[in-house]
């Protein structure tokens, strides 16, 4: 599907007439920041990238790429940490963080309308300033990443634990098909209020974790949930892995909290400063146990503390080293560092900016019974090739699963860390899959090193829904089982 | 003393052996010895204290013009303070010492006064940023 040389300049020249010619960029270096993304994933440079001005140009643009037979890849913040919007088959970068307004917010239906490139800190901001009635749920992604791009791919929030992962706030999308075509899904369908996607067919499951292969969404409705009047964060230290899940599990059954997280001790030392941490004291805690809780009456709020606090209780009776309740404000007067973890959405710089400038994840979801003996696993992987073992789980709609992130940070400048870390990955997927947990934001890599343990079916009812909504293979091409031809 | 150090060093004897309490009290102490009269104070001892949170024991060893934190309890103490995080963060926030100290949740070995000079570590609101000086 690569376009001859001969014929970039045509490409060039019909986005530009769709787009402006400011919107195309076709400068290597300006398109050199399209070719990566921040993991050991090879970089490959698209033939341009047209920034979209509006959502009336996204179908003309898709027709061209149909009439050209060129790669079209939607693009957000290309923060995904699993190589998804690189043009691994080149062709058009489709930049759709312009298409960046908040359209609608219905404080009484809970529930607001929002373009692609708005951002988690817009959101953030839009909803203290106008709605403070109002709250969202927010990913770890930097503040100025897509919110909308984390939606479609299934992402999760600090409210994961009450709502579920973020697909599960989407109550309509509309979306700009291969064929030129606009179609509404969820009540938007009807034309009425993106309040829900009950009682209609799921088509909004088209488009998600599809990773741009199906359509490109334009806009959404998206749930927003009731700001109450009383919140804590703070944390536990678990002595052991075991204890602490087993805490997490207790905290998501007795449904206390919003969030309940735990983080691998090296993950707060990263935080305050060390930049490769593999050496714990036997007496530190293996485990940060990270809690949101919250309630519009001080009553029902200050029993929810009381409660979690009974449940720490009875890890500490049966003689587990539990120690808690940490309010992070108070943590944050003997160490301002820890205000980055005060308030959503966080950067967490820890991550991003260092030296080398490489972050890579296996991320996955699946069975929280299995975490500990799952982190244990994970945590030997890492420890052995030299990395920090940072692990992060978090309970997802109420319990029901959980998030297991083994987080490895590398100099993407240096090819053998580059491959270390590579290998790693593969090991640290293999012992996850073993333990029942399904990588999220699916890389290409996963999907080929797994391939065989998909269902025929499923890939069959894959391959023939792709050829029905971009019969020309233009979208995305690479992902999931599709030809990056 | 205080017109003498103008800078005090606080850093880990090895940094790749600093547990997460460790950590927070050389943030602690690099915002102490930006005060020139806790600099001055500290500048003065010449002794170990040991300081174990929640299972995690740290050796300050006080030196002059540097304070060298060490993982465990390393050498001849003056003194030992023994808590968890839960009460240290109560003590941080307003609450009483004595109190804790009364209810069995803070404890102290070797010569108390030794860690006098400490204390002002247990009171973070009155310390100065990091960065400050």
């Amino acid at each position: 599907m690569m376009l001859p040389a001969d014929r970039v300049p045509l490409l060039r020249e019909r986005l530009a007439a769709i787009a402006g010619p400011g919107r195309v960029l076709v400068d290597e270096a300006a398109l050199r920041p399209y070719a990566e993304d921040y993991t050991e994933l090879p970089a490959r440079l698209p033939d341009a990238v047209v920034k979209v001005a509006s959502a009336e140009q996204v179908a003309p643009i898709l027709a061209l790429g149909v009439e050209l037979g060129v790669p079209v890849v939607p693009a957000l913040a290309r923060s995904n940490v699993g190589g998804l919007c690189i043009p691994i088959a080149g062709g058009i970068i489709l930049d759709l963080l312009g298409l960046d307004r908040i359209l609608e917010v219905h404080e009484d239906d809970r529930y607001m309308v929002i373009e692609p490139g708005v951002t988690w800190q817009q959101v953030k901001d839009h909803l203290d300033a106008h709605h403070p009635r109002l709250r969202f749920g927010y990913s770890l992604s930097p503040p100025d990443t897509s919110v909308l791009g984390n939606l479609l791919m299934d992402g999760l929030s600090n409210l994961s634990l009450r709502w579920g992962s973020m697909s599960d706030w989407i109550n309509a999308l509309e979306v700009v098909l291969p064929s030129g075509r606009t179609v509404r899904t969820g009540a938007w369908a009807w034309g009425q209020p993106g309040v829900t996607t009950a009682p209609m067919p799921r088509l909004d499951g088209l488009f998600v974790n599809w990773h741009g292969t199906t359509g490109v969404v334009v806009k959404a409705a998206v749930e927003v949930q009731a700001q109450l009047a009383h919140r804590r964060r703070c944390f536990y230290l678990g002595s052991r892995i075991e204890t602490s899940f087993r805490f997490i599990n207790a905290l998501a059954r007795a449904d206390l909290c919003d969030d309940a997280a735990g983080l691998t001790w090296p993950l707060g030392k990263m935080l305050l400063g060390e930049p490769r941490p593999t050496w714990r004291s036997p007496g530190e805690p293996e485990v940060i146990v990270f809690l949101d809780s919250s309630a519009d009456d001080e009553e029902v709020f200050h029993a929810k503390q009381r409660a979690i606090e009974r449940v720490a209780t009875r890890f500490r009776d049966d003689g587990e080293r539990l120690e808690g309740p940490l309010p992070l404000e108070q943590i944050v007067e003997i160490d301002p560092r820890f205000r980055k973890l005060a308030d959503w959405p966080m950067r967490l710089d820890f991550l991003l900016d260092h030296p080398g400038g490489g972050l890579t994840w296996v991320g996955t979801y699946g069975p929280t019974s299995r975490w500990p003996e799952a982190v244990r696993a994970c945590h030997e992987l890492m420890l052995e090739r030299g990395f920090p073992p940072a692990v992060v789980t978090r309970a997802m709609r109420g319990g029901h699963f959980g998030v297991l992130r083994m987080i490895a940070l590398f100099d993407r400048k240096d090819p053998a860390q580059v491959e270390t870390v590579a290998a790693l990955n593969r090991d640290l997927a293999d012992a996850a899959f073993g333990f029942g947990y399904i990588p999220y934001k699916t890389p290409r890599w996963v999907v080929d090193r797994f391939r065989d343990r998909l269902d025929p079916g499923f890939v069959e009812l894959l391959e023939g829904v792709k050829r029905l909504v971009d019969p020309a293979g233009v979208l995305n091409p690479g992902r999931w089982v599709f030809d990056a031809r | 003393v205080q017109a003498i150090i103008q800078v005090m060093i606080v850093r880990a004897a090895d940094p790749d052996r600093q547990t997460l309490a460790g950590h927070m009290l050389a943030h602690l102490l690099a915002r102490a010895v930006a005060d020139p009269r806790l600099r001055a104070s500290l500048a003065r001892r010449r002794y170990r204290a040991g300081l174990v949170v929640s299972g995690m024991a740290t050796t300050l060893e006080l030196a002059g013009d540097a304070i060298v934190l060490h993982d465990g309890l390393v050498g001849r103490l003056a003194a030992t303070l023994r808590t968890d995080l839960v009460t240290l963060l109560g003590v941080a926030a307003g609450g009483s010492l004595v109190r804790a100290w009364l209810a069995g949740r803070l404890g102290v070995g070797g010569n108390p006064f030794r860690l006098l000079p400490l204390l002002p570590l247990l009171s973070p609101s009155r310390l100065p940023e990091q960065g400050a000086s």
